[in-house]
């Protein structure tokens, strides 16, 4: 009861596959929709059997419709407001049965009226112990039928008591269906759809809670994106504010400079010319930074909250507009395109966003003492879509290897490039946000190669 | 000819500051208001237009930030919306948010520009000499 749903392998021997459909778990709706035509299958095999039993042998079937009929009433009783009545008119259809059955075998060394007794009554006892009313009536039903074809076919030597005894046999199995399909139900069905509807239950609380989660880092990131923001902005605008004052006193200082003493003329140089531009500098270039570095983390919040959408889209088209964005690290030549699906339906502006970071990071951390050439290829797979994008840049350094996905890390040879350590994460992001997997090879100062899928929903051909 | 005012509706003293000194700097003359909430900003409107009602929208253009205590910049522009007179006065947008959200939320409202801080102030002088002239 491990898993709702097992997947078959390709080749099994009859005997593993029959066990399989006996044993697996049928909790879909189809199922229950075959146990229910299977129940109606098997009232239409009693209905045949008991038309048999009716039309070859009429008369002497009084002693099993009768008390079937008194037994049927009875049960119809049962359900209604008197119980009792409806109880006791089925004991006594039931009680009448036993007594007509045996009052009609003439034999009765033959047969042990004990035996007799014993093989109907246990049964049906058991069964209306354990099973609702209408199971223990077709158990009713098929012992009489069964036994009294029996017996016909014992005592009178009647051919056609054949298909009294078939009769018998098929009403037997109709039983044993309803049965079974009772058993089924009771004893597998029913505790699966309370596990199944806990599960559900537990799922929808789940959701519920990540919906909240989901509205609380909306509402952070709205925080971020405008309450963390303006400081940092007035912060870079003062900068240039202080930069103009400078400029504007500079030349009434320079012309007051030659009046100061060289003593109290040097510092005020040196404040001047290096220490407040510096500053300046180094203060700006900071809330710069750190006004990336904000955007970054509203680029990730932005990733889990976003829908996914399923567009269809075709790769190459996309992947040459990404390629024109770079006339002058990629020209036609240093890009090779292998072969491509046809037509891929996924979240386009997710893919596009992760190819189009994927081929920036490859021009931004090429090799500079060759030529970049990248090499994008795509592997069709029945269900997903498998994207390389090779380069021969400088690769990421062996030991680095686990951090290529984090946050804020980058790899120890990307120092002279700008950066901020967020893209691949990111990229990741992207990518898991709608099912997929990324992941890469690389070898330093070779090339990286990476790679990635997306769950491709076109329906197959 | 008169220049109209510029009303900016901005809590930040620091970046109101900011804007005054550098559309004065590149050489705007027009008055300059400042409201540090929507709701300053809507009592002012309204007690000026009940003074002149005549060509009252063309006397006036708004710089309206969007993250404001209180009302936001979106509420206020609805609310300006609903005045027959005040929804003619036209408005550019500042705001710190580049989020996709604020962006197609804006559309919802009539303004001439959308701009992201920090400000490009040339274009600022540009929309109102435009407006002035």
């Amino acid at each position: 009861m491990a898993t709702l749903s097992s997947t078959i392998p390709a080749k099994q021997s009859i005997a593993s596959q029959i066990w399989d459909a006996l044993t697996r778990p049928h909790i879909t709706i189809t199922d229950l929709g075959e146990r229910r035509r299977a129940t109606i299958a098997s009232a239409l095999l009693l209905a045949l059997a008991i038309s048999f039993s009716v039309l070859l042998i009429i008369l002497p079937t009084l002693p099993v419709i009768v008390p079937v009929a008194l037994s049927f009433a009875g049960y119809a009783i049962s359900r209604s407001q008197h119980i009792n009545a409806g109880i006791g008119l089925s004991m006594f259809a039931f009680v009448l049965s036993i007594f007509w059955q045996m009052a009609i075998v003439t034999d009765w060394s033959s047969v042990s009226a004990l035996g007799y007794m014993v093989w109907m009554v246990v049964p049906v006892v058991l069964s209306g112990l354990l099973f609702p009313p209408r199971t223990t009536f077709w158990l009713v039903v098929a012992l009489i039928t069964s036994i009294y074809a029996l017996r016909f076919v014992v005592f009178t030597n009647i051919p056609a008591a054949g298909f009294g005894v078939a009769g018998g046999f098929v009403t037997m199995l109709s039983a044993i269906i309803t049965l079974a399909s009772y058993l089924q139900e009771f004893y597998f069905v029913r505790p699966r759809l309370a596990e199944l509807r806990k599960a559900q239950r537990e799922l929808q609380a789940k959701n519920r809670a990540l919906e909240l989660a989901n509205a609380e880092i909306k509402d952070f990131s709205y925080m971020i994106a405008h309450d963390l923001r303006s400081p940092l902005v007035n912060m870079t605008e003062y900068v240039n504010e202080i930069r103009y004052s400078l400029d504007a006193v500079k030349p009434a200082i320079d012309a007051g400079l030659p009046t100061l003493t060289l003593d109290q003329r040097s510092p005020v140089q040196l404040a001047l010319q290096s220490d407040l531009p510096e500053s300046l500098g180094y203060l700006d270039m900071s809330a710069k930074r750190l006004n990336s570095l904000v955007g970054e983390i509203l680029r990730l919040a932005r990733v889990g909250q976003r829908e996914t959408t399923h567009d269809t889209f075709d790769l190459r088209t996309m992947i040459n507009s990404i390629v024109e964005r770079y006339p002058h690290a990629l020209s036609q030549q240093a890009v090779t395109i292998g072969e491509l699906p046809v037509q891929v339906v996924a979240d386009r502006v997710i893919v596009e966003e992760v190819i189009a970071n994927l081929v920036d990071n490859a021009v931004k951390y090429a090799q500079k003492d060759r030529p970049l050439h990248l090499d994008i290829s795509a592997e069709t797979k029945p269900d997903s879509v498998v994207i390389h994008i090779k380069d021969n840049g400088r690769g990421i350094p062996t030991a680095e290897e686990n951090n290529v996905f984090m946050p804020f890390r980058r790899a120890s040879n990307t120092t002279d490039v700008e950066g901020t350590g967020v893209g691949l994460y990111y990229v990741r992001a992207l990518v898991e946000r709608q099912g997929g997997r990324i992941w890469f090879t690389s070898q330093p100062s070779v090339g990286t190669t990476f790679s990635f899928s997306i769950n491709n929903l076109t329906e197959p051909q | 000819m008169t220049l109209r005012t510029i009303i900016i509706i901005e809590d930040d003293p620091a970046h109101a500051r900011i804007v005054e000194r550098m559309l004065s700097r590149l050489g705007l003359q027009n008055p300059l208001l400042r409201c540090a909430s929507g709701n300053e900003a809507l009592q002012l409107l309204e007690s000026l237009a009940k003074d002149n009602s005549t060509n009252f929208a063309s006397q006036y253009v708004l710089l309206i930030d969007i993250n404001l205590p209180g009302l936001n910049g979106f509420q206020v522009m609805e609310k300006l919306d609903s005045n027959s007179v005040l929804r003619f006065i036209p408005r550019i947008i500042i705001s710190t948010s580049d989020e996709p959200l604020d962006i197609s939320r804006s559309k919802d409202f009539a303004h001439l520009a959308y701009l992201i801080k920090p400000l490009d102030y040339a274009r600022i002088v540009e929309l109102i000499k435009e407006l002035d002239a």
